[in-house]
């Protein structure tokens, strides 16, 4: 009976609708995968050169990917900056650039863009979107910068944070106008940079990172120091919660356990838990965290598997999840993966490649 | 009274179609004998086709003989010296142009066109061929532990190694010419799991990008191929070196956060961006190397 349908589908004149139907169905079917809760979409990166994440001053949160159209002649590709809404996947505006960004800040960047530029050398600018996010607007030089990580809004200030050329941990501060206010080089730290920064009411937490390990640099807002606390473990970063306080998460050494610490808005430790111990057999990394109205959100990667999870306020309760798909390899680098929260939805975006073909592949993990 | 008025206009005609003749066809009053015949100019001779020079005057000669028409006075070509000069086109108007054989002066292609771009040495130089010219102020030198021109910005490594080219300027080597601070950065945020330029991944001699940097360079060096030819070239070479690290190689940071990455696939996003950086950033090197290395026939 089988075999007479078959038989007559193959003689129907919508063969070839049913056959591309099948196809475009099986197609689908390879692009999207549900895995531990996790729906896993993907999509071919072959333009993308960058991504990264960018929460403008009407406090809109977008994926922003740097793509470049390389022309086959002699001509100078072309270059844009595409912000993307983070749950739907749709291209709210693209800006044209005069150069792809090649690297982006792995932290979050808040009102202000940081790109660099290659000339003789890389070349770090901050770019001040217009309200209508239409053009890059406003911009300004970094040129004592080696690296940018993370950009922050604070009143009318914009505050940068990164390396500097010296190899040292470095912020500025630059008003309204982007006129630079003030900026310091931590050089007690060399080498180190600022992996993640977080401005609190009356203070800067700057978290240090180098080949020893971490520290917790309190600094006023004229950044001059006010403390600095050794956090045990490697990789630190860290995220404001709502309810006040802050959770900050680091590696633990030789075990290699990524570890989540809450403090409280007296910048008391409450409570620390490990999350998961790092697999030495695939590809694993710390986690990128934010928060949610239920507690923190986490992901990272760990034996090869992308991990969402999120842990309540007290501590007391986690979930994680892991998603993974065949011939997809994840990129770990913390430029290349961004945790982004919907209330208690949680949604990464990042950059892989295809085994097969070795070409760039966009994925997003929803997890809700 | 019709037959009168008619003979008048019979009798006035002749006297004033030189006037109209002569407004029509834009030019002066004549001042010769007002008839038609006498008062129209000449025909002007043809023009001949101006994409063509010549190395002698007496060859343009034969030419405007053979094809019936004239070179204009204003042709910028005619008689020039072909030891160093060449005939070709200006590449803003596509007419025959005089053009300096050896592009000494850097950054300039022509001295009313002074944008010296590879597309528009193509365009300007049909029989364009590698330069034998001796050192001059675009191409210094080539020196080992030099580099090739010190007051170059872009140049930030000296040359590693020279290859022969004939009776042409040597092909100068200076290995992966990722700038000093572009690794820096590249190695920090995890691109790079050594900061090494010629060798990223850091896992073996095989690994390193040093032959495909190499072919980089003469790609570059050689007036023949385009930009983007060469960059893909680079990038198959270094693709090659990554697949000689072991599928399941992995490899531990710790900066800027602790990963434990897959060796090949990081020497292969490693290839990637440095591909990605040439087809950004690398115009500059690669129209500098074609004026170094290009002379115009």
């Amino acid at each position: 009976m089988l075999l007479i349908f078959f038989r007559k589908m193959l003689n129907m004149k919508y063969t070839k609708t049913f056959l591309a139907t099948t196809i475009f169905l099986l197609k689908i079917n390879l692009a999207f995968g549900t895995n531990d809760g996790i729906s896993l979409h993907q999509q071919d990166a072959t333009e993308i050169v960058s991504i990264s994440q960018f929460f403008s001053r009407q406090d809109q949160a977008y994926l922003v990917t740097a793509t470049l159209n390389a022309s086959n002649n002699s001509s100078l590709p072309k270059s844009s900056l595409r912000l993307i809404d983070f749950k739907s996947g749709k291209v709210v505006t693209e800006l044209p650039v005069e150069q792809a960004p090649l690297v982006s800040p792995p932290g979050p960047q808040t009102s202000v863009l940081a790109l660099p530029r290659l000339g003789p050398d890389i070349q770090w600018k901050i770019h001040q979107p217009d309200p209508k996010m239409t053009t890059l607007g406003r911009e300004k030089n970094l040129p004592t910068y080696a690296v940018v990580t993370q950009t922050l809004q604070d009143g009318r200030n914009y505050y940068v944070f990164g390396m500097s050329q010296q190899n040292e941990p470095i912020v500025s501060v630059f008003g309204p106008e982007l006129t630079l206010v003030a900026e310091h080089a931590y050089s007690d730290f060399s080498p180190s940079m600022i992996t993640s920064a977080l401005v609190l009411d009356h203070e800067i937490l700057a978290l240090i990172s180098s080949e020893n390990g971490s520290m917790l640099l309190k600094v006023s807002k004229d950044l001059q120091t006010i403390s600095e606390t050794r956090i045990d473990g490697f990789g630190a970063s860290g995220v404001i919660l709502p309810g006040g306080g802050f959770a900050l998460t680091y590696v633990t050494s030789p075990d290699m356990v990524v570890t989540l610490e809450r403090f409280d808005v007296n910048h008391k430790s409450r409570w620390k838990a490990p999350l998961y111990e790092m697999s030495k057999n695939g590809v694993s990394s710390g986690v990128k965290l934010a928060a949610v109205p239920s507690g923190i959100a986490f992901s990272g990667f760990n034996n090869d598997q992308l991990l969402i999870g999120s842990i309540s306020i007290d501590g007391e309760n986690k979930t994680i999840k892991l998603a993974s798909k065949k011939g997809l390899e994840f990129d770990p680098s913390p430029s290349s993966h961004f945790i982004f929260t919907h209330h208690n939805s949680i949604h990464v975006w990042g950059l892989a490649m295809d085994a097969q073909t070795l070409k760039n592949i966009i994925y997003r993990a929803d997890y809700e | 009274m019709r037959l009168k008025r008619l003979t008048l206009v019979i009798l006035l005609t002749p006297l004033s179609l030189p006037l109209f003749a002569d407004d029509f066809l834009g030019g002066s009053r004549p001042t010769c004998d007002p008839t038609i015949q006498t008062c129209l100019p000449e025909p002007e001779e043809s023009q001949c086709d101006v994409t063509v020079c010549f190395m002698t005057v007496e060859a343009q000669r034969q030419y405007e003989i053979k094809h019936d028409c004239v070179f204009p006075s204003s042709s910028p070509c005619g008689e020039f010296d072909t030891n160093t000069q060449c005939c070709g086109r200006n590449p803003r108007t596509g007419k025959a142009a005089i053009i300096d054989k050896v592009f000494s002066t850097p950054g300039v292609l022509m001295p009313d066109f002074d944008s010296f771009t590879w597309a528009n040495l193509k365009m300007a130089c049909p029989n364009l061929r590698q330069n034998n010219a001796p050192p001059d102020d675009a191409w210094i030198m080539c020196r080992l532990n030099s580099r090739h021109n010190p007051n170059d910005p872009d140049d930030h490594y000296n040359v590693i190694e020279i290859l022969n080219n004939g009776t042409s300027r040597p092909f100068c080597i200076d290995g992966c010419s990722t700038p000093p601070l572009t690794i820096t950065l590249l190695y920090t945020l995890g691109y790079f799991l050594e900061p090494d330029r010629n060798n990223p991944s850091g896992y073996s001699e095989e690994s390193s990008f040093l032959t495909a940097c190499t072919g980089h360079d003469v790609c570059y060096q050689t007036c023949q191929k385009e930009q983007n030819e060469c960059d893909r070239e680079f990038l198959e070479k270094a693709l090659n070196a990554c697949r000689t690290i072991p599928r399941h190689r992995l490899s531990t940071r710790w900066m800027p956060t602790p990963m434990i990455v897959n060796t090949r696939n990081q020497c292969i996003r490693a290839a990637n961006v440095m591909h990605r950086g040439l087809q950004i950033g690398g115009h500059s090197a690669f129209n500098k190397r074609r004026q170094q290395y290009c002379q115009c026939c």
